[in-house]
């Protein structure tokens, strides 16, 4: 490929304009660049490997969106030019972090009285100077939406109504499950099958009846978030999928509210501060969602117990820490924790100037422009529709003794938790390899925990080529647990 | 210490595009020599990306305005030895942003500019 070399980079790279570089992607053509001109790998690469923000690469005029052309198979006529970015920005007085300043004002907070019984209920808290009785009245007048009442909302809504936040909004339209109590501690065995957020209603008004608790039982969408925290001070967000994660980061984003954003995922979690005083958001750390089915919910991949507990401990603390005012806080970092190997880290979050949302020049002005489906990647309508069966068609078609292969992309353990009899084992990642096992004048059924991956698995045969006929089994084999076979036994 | 030679027309030039765009921050191209000392003799302006209220607090030029001008020049004896842009209402002082951004060995020319017009030039290299 031909690299055109901007003038302002020329001198690290030996002072010619153009060079011929005989490579097939971007990735090994600049390796080959940096191995001629060593001393240009420190221009090129922060300490952590990462392009530099200032090196901007065009392929035949178009911008690279780095990760996506990145690895891509390039003709040999590519062209391809390196070019600084040119950006900056005013200094802001002081920087981040610099004062603290609460997101409740002094009047709300000077219009907030207590009563002796809150004397007594708070005074760990007036004991502590940080807090003290002006910090208790801005926490009662506190208004703060938890978006999701499950595993991290157990943890944030029962510390928030304790810490005497004033207002408290629970979005949950879920109900709660057997599953949910291994790790949603609001809720015990007599809570089953009632809607979330009236079972944590009766939870915070039993800690404090004073606490004005609305429960909105109710999803989430573009249609209908901006009425839910319009008034807030701050969102924390206990969400556990892509959709809605980025629906409230986008809407907090345009309407200036704070979001303390915490995530989990088996032994790991994340906390993290977005949209706070010019600070980062959501999409600058995460400019998309990963492709979906590849990374499976906390409800497909699991987590240890007391892990929510943990980072919606943390979440909590960040919210209070942001009402009150005082200490460090995570604004612009995102907080790694590793439970299984009690280890941390603190990762900084630039604010990514190209941010379609809180950029230097956002696109996107309104959620409801936006189709966060399509996002997420849970809409199929570009590609071919992904046939299925519905758990009682495979079942019927077991039954029949038709002719089929079933592959099965779970993971071992999961695999190890419910075995698919007769099925073929083949991770995802090796399908296209090995698709020469698949039989292609014979149906092939794929199936996984919850129907999802199985789709990717079969979008990425079908790019790999294969031609052979392909079924998703809907569902997956959580919707294929109930089913009763005429043979019984025999299958499942 | 940068030795730099600014002819008066480039300072100039630099100056009313800095006056017009305030509030707004400008920015540009410096055009010029680099010998043993750096001599900027000419500006090319270039627009600010950034829109809306933003773009009183940070700016954004396209590289492929940059590559055009490269291509112009290249004949023509000139080189790009730097970049300018405004702080409306703010300090002749890179922020944390500007220096992310610097490329080592080229000049960034910073205008203080108020209402009242550019308060004071500064030269700075990484």
């Amino acid at each position: 490929m031909k690299i055109y070399i901007s003038a302002t980079l020329r001198k690290f790279l030996g002072g010619t304009p153009q060079v011929e570089i005989p490579a097939s992607c971007i990735r090994k053509a600049f390796a080959i660049l940096l191995d001629l001109h060593p001393e240009a790998q420190n221009v090129f690469y922060d300490d952590n490997k990462k392009l530099r923000d200032f090196i901007q690469v065009y392929v035949n005029g178009k911008k690279l969106v780095i990760d996506t052309l990145w690895d891509t198979e390039l003709p040999a006529d590519t062209e391809i030019l390196l070019l600084p970015a040119i950006a900056g920005g005013a200094p802001v007085e002081g920087g981040q972090n610099a004062t603290v300043e609460s997101l409740v004002s002094d009047e709300r907070r000077k219009s907030v009285s207590f009563d002796d019984s809150e004397v007594e209920r708070f005074g760990k808290h007036l004991m502590l100077k940080e807090i003290g009785v002006k910090g208790q009245k801005r926490i009662k007048a506190a208004k703060v939406v938890v978006a999701g009442a499950g595993a991290l909302g157990s943890a944030v809504i029962q510390y928030l109504a304790a810490a005497g936040v004033g207002t408290i909004k629970v979005i949950d339209f879920n109900e709660v499950s057997l599953e949910n109590l291994q790790s949603q501690v609001l809720y015990g065995t007599r809570d089953l099958k009632r809607p979330k957020v009236a079972s944590a209603r009766d939870k915070v008004k039993n800690i404090n009846k004073n606490i004005e608790f609305i429960a909105e039982k109710e999803q989430l969408d573009s249609s209908n978030i901006l009425e839910q925290i319009d008034g807030y001070d701050l969102v924390v967000d206990c969400s556990d999928n892509y959709k809605t994660r980025y629906l409230i980061n986008d809407v907090c984003a345009l309407h200036g509210i704070p979001v303390v954003f915490g995530a989990i995922y088996q032994f790991e979690g994340q906390v993290g501060i977005f949209n706070l005083d010019g600070g980062p958001c959501y999409r600058c750390q995460y400019p998309s969602p990963p492709p979906a089915g590849l990374i499976p919910s906390c409800s497909e991949g699991g987590a240890i117990s007391p892990l929510p507990g943990i980072v919606g401990s943390i979440q909590a603390n960040e919210a209070l820490k942001l009402i009150l005012g005082i200490g460090e806080h995570l604004n612009g970092k995102l907080l790694h924790v590793d439970s299984l190997y009690l280890t941390s880290q603190i990762l900084k979050v630039e604010r990514n100037r190209s941010c379609p949302i809180c950029g230097n020049s956002p696109t996107i002005t309104d959620v409801e422009e936006i189709d966060y489906d399509e996002l997420c990647g849970l809409k199929t309508e570009n590609e071919i529709p992904v046939e299925g069966f519905t758990p009682e068609e495979l079942a019927k078609k077991i039954d029949n003794g038709d002719p089929m292969t079933i592959i099965d992309v779970r993971e071992p353990h999961e695999r190890a938790i419910l075995r698919f009899p007769n099925a073929i084992v083949i991770p995802i990642g090796q399908l296209a390899r090995r698709q020469k096992e698949l039989d292609p004048n014979k149906d092939t059924v794929f199936i996984c925990k919850q129907g999802k991956r199985s789709v990717l698995a079969i979008n990425t045969l079908r790019e790999a080529g294969y031609a052979g006929p392909l079924y998703n089994l809907k569902g997956g084999v959580d919707a294929m647990k109930d089913i009763m076979f005429s043979h019984e036994g025999a299958w499942l | 210490m940068i030795n730099i030679h600014i002819c008066e027309k480039a300072t100039e030039r630099m100056v009313l595009a800095a006056r017009q765009a305030y509030p707004q921050e400008c920015c540009g191209i410096l055009l010029g020599k680099k010998e043993d000392s750096i001599t900027v003799s000419d500006i090319r302006k270039a627009n600010n990306l950034v829109t809306g209220a933003q773009n009183r607090c940070h700016f954004e030029m396209d590289p492929m305005f940059l590559y055009q001008v490269e291509r112009e020049i290249e004949r023509s004896g000139l080189e790009i030895v730097g970049f300018y842009h405004s702080h409306p209402d703010c300090k002749a002082v890179p922020s944390e942003q500007d220096l992310h951004y610097m490329i080592p060995g080229l000049v960034y020319a910073i205008l203080s500019v108020t209402k009242d017009g550019v308060a004071d030039i500064q030269y700075f290299q990484k």
